[in-house]
Parts: C-alpha cells; sequence; structure tokens
C-alpha cells in the first residue's frame, strides 16, 4: 500500500506528522529561582510525558539550571525566562540544582506514573 | 563552592587538556607545532570571551534556543574539522589539491578553537558569578570564605588536569611507541564521538529532537556526578543513561570516520597511488 504513495503525498503525510509533532500538548510547568533557592523545591511532571519547564530567574545573577540525572544544563540570566524540555521520563526522582549555588539553589523533579499530575 | 569548582574543571576543562594531548600524540610535532597550539589557545579564549560577552542576547535569539544552536554549530564545526584531519593525517596523498597537507594544522586548530568556544564559555559565566558575588558588599565574611574556596578550586582543578594530561601524554605516546597508534586513534574517535554527542542533549532540550527513552541505566555502577562519571565523560562522552538518540549519534560519529578511513584507504590501494612505506602501516 505504502509504495504506491507519490512523492507529494508522503511530503504531506510528513508534514503532517511533524504538525502534529509540533502542537500536541505539551504540559507546562513553572520554576521560580529567588534568592539562589528555587520554588516549588520538588515538581512533579507526569512519566512517560514530555513537558516545558520555564524557570523564572529573578536574582540579580545568572544561575545555571543543572541537572546530571535530566542531563540538562541552561544558563538563566538575571530577570529572564529560560524554557527547557524534560522527558519522557520513567516514575522516578530527577535531583536538580544551580551551578552556581549549589548549596541553596538545589530542588527535585518528581515523576509519577499517575498522569495527572500538577 | 570549593568542590562546585572544581567539578567545573573536570565537566568543562578537562576535555580540552585531554583533545590537546590526542593532537600532540596523533598529529606529527612538525605539523601542529607548539605555534600552532598557542594561537589556537589564544583564538579559543578571544571566542570564548566573545560569546561571553553575547550570551545573554544570542540566549534570546531563535525563541530563546540561540546558545543551544551555537553551541551546535560549533561543535558541528568541531566534528568536521577533526574528519578532515583524521582523513588527511593518515592518508596525505589524499584531496592533495584540495586540502594540501600544511592546512592540516590549521583545520586542527579550528576543531580546538571550537571545543575551546564551547567548553569555555560555560566556564567564564561561572567566572563572572563568581566575581560579581565577591564584589557584593553584603556579607564580607561569607564572600571571603566563597573566593578562598573558589582559589583552592581552582587550584586542585587546575592540578587534577595538568597532572592527568601529563600522565594520559605519557600512556599515548608510550601506545604509539608500541605500534598501538590504532589503539590511540581508537580513543580519539571515541573521545571525537562523545564531545559531538552533546549535540543530542542541546537539541532535546530546547525541543529539536525528540529524547527518547533511556535504553540502559548504569547509575548503579557509575554516577554521572561522580569523579570517574566526570573523567569517563571527558575521555569517551559516558552517560549513565543514554537515550536511543543519543547511542544513535554517538555510534554514527565514532563509526563514520573508521568507515571513510578504510573505504578511501581501499580506492587507493585499488588505484595504486598509496606510498609503499605507507602499505606496511596497513
Amino acid at each position: 500500500m505504502f509504495k504506491k504513495l507519490s512523492p507529494q503525498a508522503w511530503t504531506i503525510l510528513f508534514t503532517a506528522f511533524l504538525t502534529f509533532q509540533t502542537f500536541a500538548e505539551t504540559q507546562v510547568f513553572y520554576l521560580t529561582l529567588e534568592d539562589h533557592v528555587f520554588t516549588p523545591s520538588s515538581l512533579e511532571i507526569p512519566a512517560n510525558k514530555k513537558v516545558k519547564v520555564i524557570i523564572h530567574n529573578k536574582d540579580k545573577v545568572p544561575e545555571e539550571f543543572d541537572s546530571f540525572e535530566l542531563n540538562r544544563e541552561k544558563v538563566i540570566f538575571p530577570g529572564k525566562k529560560a524554557v527547557i524540555y524534560v522527558g519522557p521520563l520513567p516514575a522516578g526522582e530527577y535531583k536538580y540544582f544551580g551551578e552556581y549555588h549549589p548549596n541553596s539553589a538545589r530542588g527535585r523533579i518528581i515523576v509519577k506514573g499517575d498522569a495527572n499530575v500538577n | 563552592m570549593l568542590i562546585n569548582t572544581v567539578v567545573l574543571f573536570l565537566r568543562d576543562l578537562l576535555p580540552l587538556f585531554i583533545f590537546i594531548c590526542y593532537l600532540k600524540a596523533t598529529l606529527e610535532s612538525q605539523v601542529f607545532t607548539l605555534k600552532y597550539q598557542l594561537i589556537s589557545v589564544v583564538f579559543g579564549i578571544l571566542v570564548a570571551a566573545l560569546l561571553f560577552i553575547i550570551a545573554e542576547p544570542l540566549s534570546e535569539f531563535f525563541e530563546g534556543r540561540g546558545s543551544e544552536l551555537t553551541k551546535v554549530l560549533l561543535l558541528i564545526i568541531f566534528y568536521l574539522s577533526m574528519l578532515v584531519v583524521s582523513i588527511k593525517s593518515e592518508l596525505p596523498s589524499l584531496f592533495k589539491k584540495l586540502v594540501p597537507s600544511t592546512l592540516v594544522a590549521k583545520i586542527a586548530a579550528v576543531s580546538f578553537v571550537s571545543l575551546i568556544a564551547v567548553n569555555g564559555s560555560s566556564f567564564l559565566i561561572f567566572l563572572d558569578v563568581y566575581l560579581q558575588l565577591n564584589m557584593s558588599p553584603l556579607d564580607a565574611s561569607i564572600a571571603d570564605n566563597q573566593a578562598l574556596n573558589v582559589v583552592i578550586g581552582f587550584v586542585v582543578g587546575l592540578g587534577i588536569c595538568v597532572s592527568f594530561s601529563v600522565l594520559f601524554l605519557f600512556i599515548l605516546r608510550e601506545l604509539k611507541q608500541l605500534n598501538k597508534l590504532w589503539l590511540v586513534k581508537t580513543g580519539l574517535f571515541l573521545f571525537i564521538a562523545g564531545q559531538f554527542s552533546y549535540i543530542v542533549s542541546q537539541l532535546t532540550q530546547i525541543d529539536m529532537l525528540s529524547a527518547g527513552y533511556p535504553v540502559v541505566n548504569f547509575s548503579q555502577y557509575i554516577q554521572d556526578s561522580s569523579e570517574y562519571g566526570h573523567i569517563l565523560h571527558a575521555l569517551i562522552g559516558f552517560e549513565t543513561s543514554p537515550s536511543f538518540n543519543f547511542l544513535l549519534v554517538y555510534f554514527i560519529s565514532f563509526l563514520l570516520p573508521i568507515l571513510l578511513l578504510n573505504t578511501l584507504r581501499f580506492r587507493l590501494q585499488s588505484q595504486n597511488k598509496i606510498a609503499p612505506q605507507y602499505k606496511e602501516d596497513l
């Protein structure tokens, strides 16, 4: 059946797939950094789903969101917001920290099997 | 702050020390001379400083994806340059007009500059934050304590990197002396693949590539955040729980230079263009 598809049909299918991927609903979660402390310190996200995490740095110096377990590192400049995508991940606990203030800026992302987490 | 500074040295600067060891061991000393090494370090620091200066506006480009895309571009330059250097250093008779042998050192320097820029820019941001904190008059005792910790961290981190690279270069040269150059080259290709595969985490972070599920999990044996994890990451790009896409990019970027070298070598052999003394090495 697939052999009969013309190149144009393949292009349309591929574009539709990409569009679906782009507009597929991605849950958004928020983290705030103030006085070198991440709030909330525990963020719950659903398992096996890609989510968007928006981090707002309210401090006067840059901070690097860093997580070995999530394999993410992103510098967030003072007063700015940064976006990172996390997952899909199996259920578990994933620690993160602020690279420049590792003693105070610490937190964890808890990935839960239940899809209705907020 | 002390441990953090050491970790930053291991994460950002150790790969640069390892890379220079590989370049010194695999390229002839007449090709990648001290002059080229110094020039590439100076240029690398300049490019890293430029990236550091424009880091904030750069991070806002392409809907907040600017920093990641810049790193990806630099890593592609790093990989392609090393691909050319690897081929030309093994098969000097190839593409003589397009890439003369005198250009090999310059291409190796471009590769080194790209890697310094990727790793050095984030290190400079750390230095800047540290300086800002120490100039802050809020709490002088905390600032003094942090300054001391960072200075000690610098000394320890630099000491680890220098001593590791001296020992590593000695091992690489010994292997070369024992006619085990293939082992050195395999290590170099693993290192290049490890550095290049960093593009996967950068692209998944900005949702330009699907992350996929972790294929294996070595966290019971080695943690990414441990000393061994950092050293293995710097040496071969080790990840505790790599995703399918990471492994795919890693193995393709590792195998590509080997396959290209063997294919081109076979073509040269069949055309009898290969030098007799080189045939013995094969």
